[in-house]
């Protein structure tokens, strides 16, 4: 979550004005997801989380990255104040990562093979009537090349 | 033939205790001897060599000092012999309890591996299931998948709703005659492809205004068109569905990133050209005076 802007926080960087509405609609999405947390597992209540959390952030990275519609003083601070998550964006930078979905589909150690998540598999590789489901973060593949 | 005779009771050869007197031993002596004395057993070809050991059973006993020898002799071995029956009882019994342990050791063996083998039924059961609810899981996944497609297939292209893509216009009932659909699609197409233009019909006379629902394709260009300068003639223009956040947008739940992206570039482009105006304004102004 972003942090608490109080005023002694120094004034944003020109050019925030303009995507604050959209972060402010991201955070009421944030809070509403949060109070109508649902029954079901703990990972299905957590994934309409991480997709925000990646939406937001890919928001940015697309911005300054894609569009270069944003300043690097402006993305830095964007970074600071936790409005996107700098080591998700640091993965899409590197090849094969563009569209990873979280870093904890990434994450081998977390799993009993050493493997990574099944929503990182091509859908290529995959069998014809396999559907796949993040356990993580309910992502239905985020492989580069699909 | 010594070790012969060692292994054989004198005592029990000549049939008498081991408390004899001589003259006992004499009387005994001279009863088995004529019993198995060549001359009466001719066919027994054995009978030479039993008449031997009686004469040596009789010289060892008759003799004090011999006897005494042969008594002791004779002590030791009768208690090596209980010794040695006893340990193989003992070693009898040790092998039985041996062999009842192996016993019980391959029964538990066996009943191990019985139990593995329901184990392994079990977990194939177990294995079986869990493979049917996967595929069960699978299937629901799959029909939720083709619904959600259905469905995308049913509504509109655009993942946001027409209301969030349309503007209402309205303007004045003494511009009614020149204001019509194709001149609010020629003013309006320039921000980006209509969907759709409805004008009021039925105007009656008490009404001020007229109005017309314009629905766009696409969410930015309803949003240039309602932050664009308004045309002459137009009264005003403003979204159909009033936004829910203090933002311009539309908030929809399907909106994607791009939706996002295109929204703030727009944003920037009019901050831009707010700008620009400001900098002809104050040029106009310094220009004049």
């Amino acid at each position: 979550m972003p942090r608490l802007r109080t005023s002694r926080t120094k004034r944003p960087p020109d050019g925030f004005d303009e995507i604050e509405p959209t972060l402010i609609e991201f955070q009421d999405r944030m809070r509403q997801i949060e109070n109508t947390m649902g029954k079901g597992t703990k990972t299905e209540m957590l994934a309409p989380i991480f997709q925000l959390h990646h939406q937001r952030s890919r928001y940015i990275y697309d911005l300054y990255y894609k569009r270069e519609a944003i300043s690097t003083e402006l993305y830095n601070w964007l970074l600071k104040q936790n409005y996107a998550d700098g080591n998700l964006i640091a993965k899409w930078k590197k090849p094969g990562y563009e569209k990873l979905c979280c870093l904890r589909c990434i994450q081998t150690a977390e799993s009993k093979f050493g493997s990574t998540c099944i929503c990182r598999v091509p859908k290529s590789k995959l069998d014809k009537d396999q559907r796949v489901r993040c356990t993580h973060c309910g992502c239905n593949g985020c492989a580069s090349c699909d | 033939m010594a070790s012969e005779g060692d292994s054989i009771d004198y005592y029990e050869l000549l049939g008498i205790n081991e408390d004899a007197q001589d003259q006992e031993i004499h009387r005994a002596w001279r009863k088995t001897s004529l019993k198995y004395h060549p001359d009466k057993n001719p066919n027994d070809p054995k009978a030479a060599e039993k008449f031997h050991m009686l004469q040596l059973a009789y010289n060892a006993l008759i003799d004090v000092q011999l006897r005494k020898a042969y008594d002791s002799e004779r002590f030791a071995k009768l208690a090596r012999k209980r010794r040695e029956e006893a340990f193989n009882f003992q070693r009898k019994s040790m092998v039985d309890d041996l062999r009842e342990r192996e016993r019980q050791f391959y029964d538990s063996l066996e009943k191990k591996e019985n139990e593995r083998d329901r184990l392994q039924e079990k977990l194939r059961a177990l294995q079986e299931e869990s493979a049917n609810l996967r595929r069960q899981r699978e299937n629901r996944l799959r029909e939720e998948q083709e619904q959600s497609k259905r469905r995308k297939q049913e509504t509109p292209s655009s993942k946001i709703s027409e209301l969030d893509r349309s503007i209402r216009i309205r303007w004045k009932r003494k511009y009614a005659d020149q204001v019509n659909d194709a001149y609010l699609r020629s003013i309006y197409s320039s921000f980006g492809t209509l969907q759709n233009v409805v004008i009021q019909k039925d105007i009656s006379k008490e009404k001020k205004y007229v109005y017309s629902i314009i629905v766009f394709e696409t969410l930015s260009s309803a949003y240039s068109a309602i932050n664009a300068e308004k045309p002459s003639k137009i009264y005003d223009v403003q979204w159909l569905k009033p936004p829910k956040s203090n933002s311009n947008t539309p908030t929809e739940k399907d909106t994607t990133v791009e939706d996002y992206e295109e929204i703030t570039i727009m944003r920037m482009k009019q901050k831009h050209k707010q700008k620009q105006k400001e900098n002809e304004r104050k040029a106009t102004s310094t220009m004049n005076a």
